[in-house]
């Protein structure tokens, strides 16, 4: 109700109430509020800035003499405040103060008259009110903020510290939440008010900000209490932006000089910090801050001109009142160097609910004493940071200039919308030519460039060098549920060290990154799919116990993903799960092997359906389900040692360092107990499955079809960064909260952790010369001439050799090792990788090379003319021979990971040097390059019948069809169209595997398609004087369309249940409790802003309010 | 009923143990790898390991769906030092078409190639196109073709591609100082040696490159002579052009010397390399030899003939083309009814890049007049190069003797060894009848089993075997003359086949006992076996 006439003592006080709708269920609660403040000369304004609905009956109903203003468009908090300075508003020019309330607040009845009593008697124009919780007036929530030079705040209180009148007065402070202030209103009109361009502060830090530089008192009124939640009015990114305005707003020209460069410091060191500790929305709000500022240098200057106009105070005077030092980096290690989660928790305000209440009592049956796990440290904290500095400096030269088309490693040709169409399009023009699907990885390499701007390169950095940081996170987040940070970033140090990606990249091979980036995230799956302690509800951190299906889901598609690099995706799921199981009867358990098994299979199920074009090719032969699987390896050379080392490539500087890794994940065998030796013995279990799965292999004791013996290893290495994090969790768990004597376990706990920071030794090492060791140039660099040739006269390019080095990788096989591939550009670019699923006609070269290597002919070149092959090419190293040369002195080519003998591949070369129609070309010592002076063009003419209807490989040694001439020129990149006139009366030959499929029109007229060759197109143009303009095409059957529509359907079905799965709340199956009562969700990840789930949150929730947060950045924690 | 509480086992000590075991097991494995990667290391293994079929020419089975020759030496026109004709043997059962493209040349050098040598230098002529004659090879019989007949040129050497396998290709040569034969290239290879080569003044050295591949060669070559190693300028980066024979005479860079040992490798492109060596008579013996180069060094030689008399002399040259010092034995196996001791073998040791030269004639461990073979073995492990240089002089008053003739004559032999022993041996030249008889002489280099061999006469469509030559046994070891049979001589290819892998060398014996050429046939690839691996038994 409007309160009586006034004594004329009363200042008159205008509340102006600015609602956004937003928190309609409150609104009126607070104008019964209002209405029952025992202030005598209060009047309402309130300012819808939504404006959407009429708000005068609601606002009428409690204050019938208050006024309603509708902003025709919908503003900002300080915007639509700063309506009470138009001249047009007569109350508001007769009010002696303002009161700004926000529309969900609660003040006592004697809130406004206790701010302007403070007003009054201390001469203050500025006054803020002491909040708290609105659901328990006894939890403490603000008195106000303080403020350090940069613009970062910092709450006066202690979080959910209990209101005993400890702070109660009247003091002064340099800012203090927004949500209800009294401003004088002649200052306020001084100082311009608000920020316009501020929009719902969470705290008055400008308007304060301007009232101390304009000489203003700033006070504290603790009589005034008003209640409200705990969440935040504005988002880290409006946080980080409104500060840094403050900063650059009302800072001198000195201080712009001095501190400005501080804060952008800071913010660039919590940018690189939000990185390391994933998360990006704090480094996305960092940074975004100032660049959101500095697109507004009109707006920005006009605030500062404002501000200078009214500026009576020293930088001094303004200093002394603000917190010394920077405020940002105290707290960060000072939260850090808490003992446990137990101090968040104590803490912990639940974003979504307001204050925590106290939960029951932790069970006598919980797991572990809590307390003990650690949370972030100083030394984790550098540790993770150095790593990440490690992997970014390693990777320097890959990220700023390029990756090397090396091996597997091929190029992006063409546009994204050629990568697309060739992945839709059903028809493969890898060696000649398949109806069969291009590999998902085409389409999603051109799904990311067209995200990325039509920037193929750069989505080619990302999927290669991405992958090393993939596998570190995996690793890391693969020991979250232990609620230990020391434990993960462990894991992640140890998993860094192993030298497989590496060497992966160093050696060319895409595949064995890719199964390094995926194998945490794998063996992540599983072991939360085994409910297994502590991945389960009563473990440190409770997770949501999911129904099957959804693990299934899920880890189908982290399998799914990984299919898109390692073919053999899914064979390596169960191989991981089928370790798990026998580890888990090694540990003499059984919980969780049904769920394993199922699990596991029902994944590979949905892994192979999310690739389900690539699976019916595989399906339909049995050439393509052989080659899928792997390469025929002859038993290699590596040993056990070998092995224990992951010694792969060219990483590593002494053999010793090498077992480091090995030792240390013996730590939890040791000194563990409980779930960390359980899981112990099936982490090394799994390592020692893939080991001897890759030994059998290599001594000759098993003859099955394998992938690199990089890609098996990975889940190894997985595993035992995996039992490494095990042996830190059991540091912390077994020997420091439980032995105090220096005994056995200590001794064996710090030689463990000696020998995980030597095995990052040769790591290191390698990170030096930027580029993991890759070759620093590649083939394509010098076959720039045979790129050319090849377009000129469509034509192939025919790759032989070991699949070692052969651009492309991994092909088809030709025996001793070798593998053949061919492409219609000098090197396969990224639909010609595994080309298995798309043989075609392909093995006719095959046959070639095999009637060659056998003595059968001298006349390669012939034998290869109808096919279309104008080059013919063997590397010897991995690329160019300037490419190869390392910094260490080392070859740089071919070392353990040849699939063919040095010999088989001399022989190859000699018997193409003895071909006499492959004319030698010299390009480069690591390349053997032929011209084939007897090639036919891969769509001619001029070819006779007789040679036409000849059908046998050797037979057409004596044929000789040099003559030909080229047609159909004009190609698409995607290699299904061709256009170009052709001659009348003649044959258009089309050395691509025969298919009813391809049509050819001539003048719109379409011409009969048989066979050439018995496995090629022919198509007799019509006859007549002259020819005509002809389009040769691929006709995509209806089917195929259907089952890329099919699968991009189970992708995305997937992915809405793996988004739902990560970002839907849940609620834990039992709820666990902390031992301080606090309830145990809340333990440190809660304290970033993650809700209770199994699956890992966003970091980027809202930062409870309070939370410190420095000038362009958001809440640090 | 309430259950008992239990306590968990707990599985940190089996495991451990298993673990230990699996690394103990493990670090055991990798011992034993490392000692059999120690014994793969072991070069002599390596060698022996290689493939028996590399460095030899061989006749491809039957079923091989094409075969390709290479005869590069020979000359072309009238007057010719080495008239170069060419025989095809077919020994299969169904005819065969092939195609013979026939590539004219010079000699690179300023030496002529007619045996008028004081002739004035003509300047070197523009390489000739090449010729394509097609061919119909009958079953069971040889086709020969003069190459001058189809292209005239200074040096003429042919392609002969033939639509099928196991067909067998020989040239020979006729000049005014002598005749010889031997077997064309089956392959081609980057580097080849020849271990022997005089330069005297007496003796032209030409080295005939022929090059039929799309791809211009450049060639280098390095000799090696008593008074050491040379690589002439001229001969670094020496180019043969693509689809061109060249000659070099070397002498003209590497004069005067009794013993040149070279090696040709090539930087880029392939060729093939053969030896014409020439002696006018003038110091000595005339003759005319033919020999192709060998593409690759072996552990192991054999020469199935040899004698020293009076009138002969033979002379084993070893060339270590290698980096490594090479440890080599020359055992000489004689051939004599009485049972007796074989000579001590000549122990060398040569230098790398160097040769040596056992020259059996001044050497008292050999018997004159008895026939013997030699096997050649690096102890080592060092791949050698093994050619034997026979020399026979017919004495003037001899020949006054037989033939009422006023001056002395003779003939000269050189080529390598074998490196093979196979079960069939091919000998496609057409040579004997009135003017020669034909010998094979047969030797087994298995010193356990005896081998029976038997020679065949293939001429016109049919496949003979030779009365005196059927079945004969050639004991472990030991060595037989067969002779061929003189009516079916004349237009006659030969194959000895042996159930036991064996060398076999034909031996031309023209009238007064003139050696006209000595030189091994072309073993069939099928069967065949290293001789290092067979002498290692």
């Amino acid at each position: 109700m409007e309160p009586e006439e006034q004594p004329l003592a009363s200042p008159p006080v205008l509340a102006v109430v600015v609602t956004h709708g937003r928190h309609a269920d409150r609104f009126e609660d607070l104008l019964g509020a209002l209405a029952e403040q025992d202030y005598p000369q209060l009047s309402v304004l309130v300012i819808d800035a939504a404006g959407a609905d009429d708000l005068t009956d609601r606002v009428r109903g409690f204050l019938p003499a208050a006024r309603v203003l509708r902003l025709p468009g919908t503003e900002g908090f300080g915007a639509a405040a700063n309506h009470v300075l138009d001249r047009d508003r007569p109350r508001a020019r007769r009010a002696e103060f303002f009161v700004f309330c926000h529309d969900d607040v609660l003040p006592d009845p004697t809130a406004v008259s206790a701010l302007v009593e403070a007003a009054t008697e201390w001469d203050a124009d500025v006054v803020g009110p002491k909040f708290v919780a609105r659901d328990n007036a006894r939890r403490l929530l603000h008195v106000g903020l303080g403020v350090d030079r940069v613009g970062t705040t910092m709450p006066l209180v202690e979080r959910r510290e209990l209101d005993q009148g400890q702070h109660d007065g009247v003091r002064e402070v340099f800012a203090f939440p927004a949500g209800f202030t009294l401003a004088r209103a002649d200052r306020f009109a001084a100082v311009a008010g608000f920020d316009d361009a501020v929009d719902s502060p969470n705290d008055d830090l400008i308007l304060c900000w301007r009232a101390r530089v304009a000489g203003s008192r700033v006070l504290l009124a603790t009589d005034s209490r008003v209640r409200r939640d705990g969440r935040s009015w504005a988002g880290p990114r409006d946080q980080a932006r409104h500060h840094v305005r403050a900063l650059l707003s009302c800072s001198s020209r000195l201080d712009v000089l001095w501190v400005v460069p501080q804060a952008l410091a800071l913010s660039l060191a919590q940018a690189v910090g939000g990185l390391v500790t994933g998360r990006p929305g704090r480094s996305r709000a960092a940074v975004g801050a100032w660049v959101w500022n500095l697109l507004r240098p009109l707006s920005l200057w006009r605030a500062r001109r404002q501000v200078n106009a009214v500026r009576q105070v020293s930088d001094r005077d303004i200093h002394r009142m603000q917190v010394r030092g920077l405020i940002g980096p105290r707290l960060w290690l000072r939260r850090m160097g808490r003992s446990g989660p137990s101090a968040d928790a104590a803490a912990a305000i639940d974003p979504a609910a307001g204050l925590a209440e106290p939960g029951p009592p932790r069970s006598d049956d919980a797991t572990e004493p809590a307390d003990t796990i650690a949370a972030w440290t100083p030394t984790t904290a550098l540790i993770i940071t150095v790593l990440a500095g490690v992997v970014l400096f390693g990777s320097r030269h890959l990220v700023t200039r390029f990756v090397p088309a090396v091996g597997e490693f091929v190029p992006f040709p063409g546009s994204a919308g050629d990568l697309v169409s060739g992945w839709v399009g059903g028809y493969r023009p890898v060696g000649l030519g398949a109806d069969a699907s291009a590999p998902t990885l085409v389409g999603v390499a051109g799904g990311l460039g067209a995200v990325l701007g039509g920037h193929l390169a750069l989505a080619r950095t990302l999927l290669i060098v991405g992958l090393l940081p993939v596998g570190v996170v995996g690793a890391y987040r693969l020991l979250r549920p232990t609620g230990s940070k020391p434990a993960q970033v462990a894991a992640a140090v140890a998993y860094a060290a192993v030298p497989l990606p590496y060497d992966g990249l160093a050696t060319g091979r895409w595949s064995v990154t890719a199964a390094y980036a995926a194998s945490p995230w794998l063996l992540g799956r599983l072991v939360r799919a085994s409910l297994v302690v502590p991945f389960s509800p009563d473990g440190p951190l409770p997770t949501v116990r999911r129904p099957l299906w959804q693990h299934m889901v899920a880890t189908g598609m982290v399998t799914g993903l990984a299919g898109l690099l390692v073919p053999q995706a899914p064979a390596l799921l169960l191989l991981v799960a089928a370790a798990l199981v026998v580890g888990t009867l090694l540990a003499f358990e059984r919980r969780g092997i049904g769920r394993l098994v199922a699990v596991s299979v029902g994944a590979a199920l949905v892994a192979m359906f999310l690739h389900l074009p690539a699976l019916v090719d595989v399906l339909r032969s049995r050439t393509a389900a052989d080659a899928w699987m792997g390469l025929e390896r002859p038993v290699g050379a590596m040993t056990a040692l070998d092995l224990l080392r992951f010694d792969t490539g060219p990483i590593g500087i002494a053999r010793p360092l090498g077992f480091c890794l090995a030792g240390a994940a013996v730590l939890p065998l040791l000194i563990g107990r409980d779930w960390r030796l359980g899981w112990a013995v099936r982490a090394w279990t799994l390592a020692v499955a893939c080991w001897a799965l890759v030994w059998a292999q290599q001594q000759g004791h098993v003859n099955v079809r394998l992938p690199d013996p990089g890609v098996v290893m990975a889940p190894a290495a997985a595993a035992l960064a995996f039992a490494v994090a095990l042996g830190v969790a059991a540091i912390e768990l077994d020997v420091r909260g439980r032995a105090w004597r220096f005994g056995f376990r200590r001794t064996v706990s710090a030689l463990g952790l000696l020998a995980l920071a030597a095995a990052t030794a040769p790591v290191v090492v390698a990170s030096m010369d930027g580029w993991w060791d890759m070759p620093r140039g590649e083939f394509g660099g010098v076959l720039g001439s045979v790129d050319a040739a090849v377009t000129a006269e469509p034509s192939r390019v025919l790759w032989v050799g070991d699949p070692a080095v052969l651009p492309g990788g991994q092909a088809w096989e030709l025996g001793d090792g070798l593998s053949y591939t061919a492409t219609e550009a000098a090197t396969p670019g990224i639909a010609d990788l595994w080309p298995a699923t798309g043989l075609g006609s392909s093995g006719r070269l095959g046959e070639a090379l095999g009637l060659a290597s056998g003595g059968q002919t001298s006349r390669l070149g012939r034998v290869l003319a109808p096919m279309g092959v104008q080059y013919v090419a063997v590397p010897r190293a991995l690329a160019r021979a300037s490419g190869v040369e390392r910094t260490d002195g080392a070859s740089g080519g071919l070392g353990w990971p040849a699939v063919a003998s040095a010999d088989a591949v001399d022989g190859l070369i000699e018997v193409l040097d003895g071909q006499l129609d492959l004319e030698q070309i010299a390009v480069d010592d690591a390349l053997a390059l032929y011209r084939n002076v007897a090639f036919a063009p891969v769509r001619a003419t001029g070819i006779g019948p007789s040679a036409l209807d000849e059908t046998s490989a050797a037979a057409m040694q004596h044929v000789d069809l040099s003559a030909a001439s080229p047609v159909l020129v004009d190609a698409d990149g995607d290699g299904r169209t061709a256009r170009g006139p052709v001659p009348a009366g003649d044959t258009v030959v089309q050395a691509s595997s025969a298919s009813d499929r391809w049509v050819l029109e001539v003048d719109g007229r379409r011409a009969e398609r048989t066979d050439a060759y018995g496995w090629a197109n022919a198509f007799p143009t019509p006859g007549g004087s002259d020819g005509g303009k002809a389009v040769l095409g691929y006709r995509t059957p209806l089917v195929r369309h259907v089952l890329v529509a099919v699968q991009g359907a189970l992708g995305l079905l997937a992915l809405l249940v793996a988004v739902r799965m990560r970002f839907a709340s849940g609620a834990p199956s039992s709820p666990p409790s902390r031992p301080d009562g606090a309830d145990a969700s809340t333990a440190d990840d809660r304290s970033d802003g993650e809700q209770e789930r199994d699956e890992p949150a966003p970091d980027d929730a809202l930062p409870r309010e309070g939370e410190p947060v420095p000038a362009g950045a958001g809440a640090s924690t | 009923m309430k259950r008992p509480h239990l306590r968990r086992r707990s599985p940190r000590l089996p495991f451990i143990v298993l673990l230990t075991a699996v690394i103990g097991a493990a670090v055991w494995q990798a011992h034993i790898d490392d000692d059999r990667g120690a014994a793969l290391a072991n070069p002599a293994d390596d060698a022996a390991a290689k493939g028996p079929l590399k460095g030899m020419q061989v006749v491809a089975s039957g079923d091989t769906l094409a075969s390709t020759w290479y005869c590069a030496a020979g000359t072309g026109d009238q007057g010719g030092m080495a008239d170069h004709v060419v025989t095809i043997l077919n020994p299969g059962d169904r005819s065969l078409d092939a195609t013979v493209t026939v590539y004219g040349g010079v000699l690179a050098s300023s030496s002529p190639t007619t045996a008028e040598t004081s002739e004035p230098a003509a300047a070197p002529a523009a390489a000739p196109v090449p010729v394509l004659r097609e061919l119909r090879l009958p079953a069971r019989d040889q086709v020969q073709l003069r190459l001058g007949d189809v292209l005239a040129a200074p040096l003429v050497a042919a392609l002969v591609e033939a639509k099928g396998g196991a067909v067998a290709v020989e040239h020979r040569v006729t000049g005014p100082h002598g005749v010889d034969t031997g077997p064309c290239a089956s392959a081609t290879a980057p580097v080849w040696h020849l271990a022997s080569g005089t330069t005297t003044r007496d003796a032209r050295d030409v080295v005939v490159l022929f090059n039929p591949f799309p791809t211009d060669a450049i060639v280098d070559v390095s000799f090696d002579t008593d008074a050491g190693s040379r690589e002439p300028v001229r001969f670094q980066g020496f180019p043969v052009a693509a689809g061109s024979v060249v000659g070099v005479d070397i002498g003209d860079d590497v004069a005067r010397e009794a013993q040149v040992s070279a090696t040709l490798r090539t930087r880029t492109g392939r060729v093939v390399v053969e030896r014409l060596q020439e002696f006018d008579g003038s110091l000595g013996p005339e003759g005319l030899a033919v020999a192709l180069g060998v593409p690759e060094a072996s552990t192991a030689w054999a020469f199935a003939d040899g004698m020293v008399d009076d009138g002969r002399t033979e002379r084993i040259v070893v060339y270590n083309p290698s980096d490594e010092r090479a440890e080599v034995d020359v055992s000489v196996l004689p051939t004599t009814d009485e049972p007796a001791p074989a000579p001590q073998p000549f122990r060398l040791s040569i230098r790398a890049g160097g040769f040596t030269v056992v020259d059996y004639g001044a050497e008292e461990r050999i018997a004159a007049g008895v026939g013997h073979a030699t096997v050649v073995r690096s102890t080592n492990g060092v791949p050698v190069v093994a050619e034997r240089a026979m020399t026979q002089l017919v004495r003037a008053d001899d020949r006054d003797a037989d033939e009422g003739g006023t001056n002395g004559t003779g003939d000269i032999a050189a080529g390598p060894g074998a490196i093979v022993a196979a079960s069939r041996w091919a000998f496609p030249a057409s040579v004997g009848g009135d003017e020669a008889t034909v010998a094979f002489v047969v030797f087994n280099p298995d010193a356990e089993r005896s081998a029976r061999a038997t020679l065949l006469a293939v001429a016109g469509g049919r496949e003979t075997e030779v009365d005196d030559a059927r079945d004969v046994e050639v004991p472990p070891g030991g060595r037989v003359a067969l002779a061929g049979d003189a009516a079916a001589a004349d237009g006659s290819s030969w194959v000895v086949e042996s159930a036991v892998p064996v060398v076999v060398e034909l031996v031309v014996v023209g009238q007064g006992g003139l050696r006209l050429a000595t030189g091994v046939g072309i073993p069939s690839g099928e069967g065949a076996v290293p001789l290092g691996e067979l002498l290692g038994r």
